[in-house]
């Protein structure tokens, strides 16, 4: 059904393509065409349409034009009478007095990638290069990339590579970058374009006047010349540090790892370097644009740590906002720990712990890891970090309960009075703690941490009477772990309920489990003292 | 850098328009966006920045609308997330808005756009006041046919020659911007003044424009160090203005563009008093019902006000039955916020406004825990900066010698202006 409503539909464009008052009427006319153009990056077949195409590309209106070359450039596999039709009409646009008319036809005549075009366009290029419009000069230019994908003989015959090379002065900045980019791509086998001394002087010198976008663009290129000298890179960062306080921060970004790769031997004076950007970048973390903040702190991450030290004055700027979206909020969490000094660590940590409590359960966790981090590395914040993880396990949330357990598990905290305190109270609640990954996480802190707690045994002591309805791994096996440990402790007390533990999970389904039941059978087969050594890091 | 590919798609990941630009992919690619999209942030790990096999989507996200970029080759993802957004820009000054309808209704200029802007995947004129010169949503003849953009023989690449007006004039608008963010108990965390200066030129000719500020740095150079000026930091200058005369006498000289265009921007770190402060207590009975009460203040000087003051409470998912009380403004609850917005149209300095609120819960709780979103306000004060900025003159010198009429404006806003609550 739908197949034949788009043939009448095809069928109806095609009348009114031919009908003279809709053809008349500027607004109809481009409307039209730009429905035929919509069908056509469906992937739909306009075929049947490619003569009226043909014909309008010598329309006077400059978008029909547009618009149907377009449609021709999508079908130009499909046909190659209809390339050869348009091609006269798209030559002699290219000697039109307009320089609109002129860039159009040589646009869409370099775009129609297509044999029959190769040796026109070989020969307008070398005439539209030297044009006296910026425009058609732009469109001439990265026209010549095209044809080289389409036939690189014809590029390297015409010697086209030396006009480019020469264009490099034009005047027209945007003409400048074409050229960069275009020798790029056709140079790539040699490994692109070469900047020499005089090219290289000659784009510093200019760039002031160059717009946003051709600025990161030179400053990208620039990472091509090779240095005479240190001091020749010095010269060069001169001439181009106002970059570093620009207000597009891709140019400050760009500029920052242009000056990164001039000191690639040089790595102490990198700090020095994000020194220097530091204000201009810390000034776009508050402009809104969620992805290139997302960006710019990765550059950050990615500094060495002598260099971040820069943005701890500025560690207000990386909090989160409320409508972050989770990615930008979670790279935050990553770098916020890495600014910490001693004076604004408390303000820092007071922040994270209260992303530990944010209704998103990743930002929970991640937050949670940061504490952890925190408390593992810096450690005149480790009390209060531990101080956090008790105020946090009494959550009455069982997502941000789990996520702390989670983390704690990688933890190396000596003091066991931390873990009496922190673990011991949650041995009541335990029904509290509803997912696997966090009901693992407690079973393995009871297993290293609280041996020796009656309360402790009773969580085991529940587990094991729910072992059938267990469904995890790894609280199966950790369970196993736990309670032999305990065992070994108090081995009295807990002698059956080992016993018929091992005996199920000896039983059970899950490879794993069993292996490590039989492990755990064997390893105390062979005396107390050995598994002590072994589980309880005890040496006999 | 180049782009392979640049869509718009809506929401549910539909193309709505799309421009192949380099001819090097399959255009249909675009189809396992969406599906990886969410893929990821099913498992959380969704960035801007996605690959699949040997394509690269870089995309955007704007009102309901994603913008992505494809690519093959090694990009400078920087340059295509700030291209993504000078279209949005661009776009936004064709049609006010940027959303779905627009793009449909404008589907010509968009294309039209798309083929301006980029040509083989490398940016070429992004500069939307140029673009309109050519591309406009009336007809264009031949015997009209545009001008191609700027003359090359031009000084600057950023305005063109010829330009008449039959009124000389030009707007100036200071804008600060108070960035702010509150703990919930009390703490100033952060406050900055972010300050811009914004131009509407219309002059004829080439125009050489001289701005005169209260620049602490100035005064203290030429020995007015006395009077009251104010100390920038992190200036930054649209590209008209010749950086090396700043950096010798501090002296801001330039051609401007023509129209609209940010001259300057520049950002203030010092600790100030918040212009509007909001103190909240908020008590919650859970499964029955939540009060809010909020008490107002404006901290600025009494012959000052801040109009259309917007102040944002959030309230729980699932409230109901509002009920409110407030001696001035009034109070609307809306369910798409989950806030009640209380809006004060005048709100004179030295002030203090109390409104409460009162809402139902149900008496089943919510499920997943909803964090406690910070109350944030939006105001707007005429005639004043925090900062003490002013514009000591505006030279303008043509030499033609017209006389031309410079306007200037200030206004103080809120820009991210949160209190956390308890």
């Amino acid at each position: 059904m739908a197949v034949h409503r788009l043939d009448r539909e095809k069928t109806v464009l095609a009348k009114q393509l031919q009908d003279p008052l809709i053809m008349g009427d500027d607004y109809q006319r481009r409307f039209l065409l730009a429905k035929v153009l919509s069908y056509t990056n469906e992937g739909e077949d306009m075929y049947m349409l490619l003569p009226s195409m043909v014909k309008l590309l010598a329309h006077p209106d400059l978008c029909v034009k547009k618009l149907a070359g377009e449609v021709l450039i999508q079908h130009r596999k499909d046909t190659t009478e209809m390339v050869l039709l348009a091609i006269n009409t798209l030559v002699q646009d290219a000697e039109e007095s307009n320089p609109m008319i002129r860039g159009l036809a040589l646009r869409t005549l370099s775009s129609l990638h297509h044999e029959a075009v190769t040796e026109h366009l070989e020969r307008i290029l070398v005439k539209t290069l030297s044009d006296r419009s910026a425009q058609v000069r732009r469109v001439a230019v990265l026209a010549c990339a095209k044809l080289y994908r389409k036939s690189p003989s014809s590029v390297r015959e015409a010697g086209i590579i030396d006009i480019l090379y020469g264009m490099i002065r034009d005047p027209d900045p945007t003409v400048v970058i074409n050229c960069l980019s275009a020798l790029e791509e056709i140079l790539k086998e040699e490994g692109g374009v070469v900047i020499n001394k005089a090219i290289a002087y000659h784009l510093v010198k200019k760039l002031q006047s160059f717009p946003t976008w051709s600025q990161v663009q030179v400053l990208v290129f620039l990472k091509k010349y090779s240095l005479a000298d240190e001091e020749e890179a010095f010269d060069v960062m001169n001439a181009t540090d106002f970059c570093l306080e620009q207000n597009s921060a891709t140019v400050v970004v760009t500029c920052l790892e242009l000056f990164l790769h001039l000191l690639r031997d040089l790595p102490h004076l990198h700090a020095e370097v994000f020194k220097r950007s530091q204000a201009s970048l810390t000034g776009h973390l508050s402009s809104g644009n969620v992805e290139l903040i997302y960006f710019i702190i990765n550059v950050i991450l990615g500094a060495p740590k002598e260099a971040q030290a820069n943005f701890s004055q500025n560690f207000h700027s990386f909090f989160c906002h409320n409508k972050d979206p989770l990615y930008l909020k979670l790279k935050k969490i990553e770098i916020l720990p890495r600014l910490i000094t001693e004076e604004n660590g408390i303000s820092v940590l007071e922040e994270l712990s209260l992303y530990c409590v944010s209704g998103s359960t990743d930002v929970s966790l991640h937050a949670i890891r940061a504490l952890g981090l925190i408390q593992q590395e810096k450690l005149f914040l480790s009390e209060a970090c531990c101080k956090k993880f008790q105020a946090l396990i009494q959550s009455s949330s069982p997502s941000i309960v789990s996520n702390l357990l989670q983390v704690l598990q990688d933890l190396e905290i000596a003091e066991t009075t931390f873990w009496e305190n922190l673990l011991s109270p949650k041995c009541q609640s335990f029904n509290t703690i509803t997912d696997d990954n966090g009901r693992a996480a407690f079973l393995y802190l009871l297993g290293e941490h609280l041996c020796d707690c009656e309360d402790a045994f009773r969580v085991v002591e529940q587990c094991v009477d729910e072992f059938d309805d267990l469904k995890d791994r790894h609280v199966k096996v950790h369970l196993l772990d736990a309670a032999t440990k305990m065992f070994l402790v108090h081995p009295f007390e807990l002698q059956g309920l080992l016993g018929s533990l091992l005996e199920m999970a000896a039983a059970d389904s899950d490879l794993e489990v069993k292996t490590r039941a039989c492990f755990l059978y064997r390893l105390l087969e062979s005396g107390a003292d050995t598994a002590k050594a072994v589980l309880l890091n005890i040496p006999t | 850098m180049s782009a392979s590919a640049v869509y718009i798609l809506d929401v549910k990941g539909k193309v709505l328009i799309s421009r192949n630009y380099r001819g090097d992919i399959d255009m249909s690619v675009i189809d396992k966006f969406m599906p990886l999209v969410m893929e990821r942030e099913e498992e959380s790990i969704v960035t801007p920045i996605i690959s699949h096999g040997n394509n690269t989507f870089v995309y955007i996200k704007y009102n309901n609308l994603y913008l992505v970029s494809t690519t093959k080759k090694n990009a400078n993802v920087a340059l295509v997330f700030s291209f993504l957004h000078k279209l949005v820009q661009i776009f936004v000054e064709y049609f006010k808005e940027l959303e779905e309808e627009s793009i449909r209704d404008n589907f010509v200029i968009v294309y039209e756009l798309l083929d301006e802007v980029m040509d083989f995947g490398y940016p070429q004129t992004t500069d939307s006041k140029i673009l309109q010169e050519y591309i406009t949503q009336e007809g264009q003849k031949l015997e009209v046919a545009p001008r191609p953009p700027m003359a090359v023989t031009n000084a600057v690449s950023w305005r063109s020659d010829g330009i008449k007006y039959r009124k000389n004039e030009v707007f100036l608008d200071v804008i600060e911007s108070v960035n702010l963010l509150v703990s919930a108990n009390g703490n100033v965390l952060r406050s900055e003044i972010v300050g811009s200066v914004k131009m509407r030129v219309f002059l004829s000719g080439m125009p050489e424009l001289r701005l005169g500020l209260n620049d602490k740095v100035l005064f203290e150079s030429t020995g007015r160090g006395k009077s009251k000026s104010v100390e920038l930091e992190d200036v930054k200058f649209h590209q008209c203005v010749r950086l090396s005369r700043f950096e010798n006498d501090r002296t801001i000289s330039f051609i401007p563009p023509d129209g609209e265009f940010e001259l300057m921007s520049y950002r203030l770190n010092t600790h100030v008093k918040p212009l509007i402060w909001v103190e909240s207590v908020i008590e919650r009975h859970v499964h029955s019902r939540v009060e809010y009460m909020i008490k107002a203040k404006s901290q600025f000087k009494r012959r000052s006000t801040a109009n259309n003051v917007e102040i944002i409470i959030p309230v729980p998912m699932d409230a109901d039955s509002p009920k409110f009380k407030t001696t001035v403004g009034s109070c609307k609850y809306v369910p798409e916020l989950n806030s009640v917005v209380w809006s004060i149209k005048s709100f004179p300095g030295g002030k203090e406004y109390l409104m409460r609120a009162h809402f139902g819960l149900p008496s089943v709780e919510n499920e997943d825990a909803e964090g406690r979103p910070p109350i944030s306000i939006k105001f707007e004060i005429p005639y004043f900066t925090v900062s003490g900025i002013q514009v000591r003159y505006l030279k303008i010198i043509e030499k033609s010698g017209y006389q031309a009429l410079p306007w200037v404006r200030y206004i103080t806003q809120n820009g991210d202006y949160q209190l956390r609550t308890n």
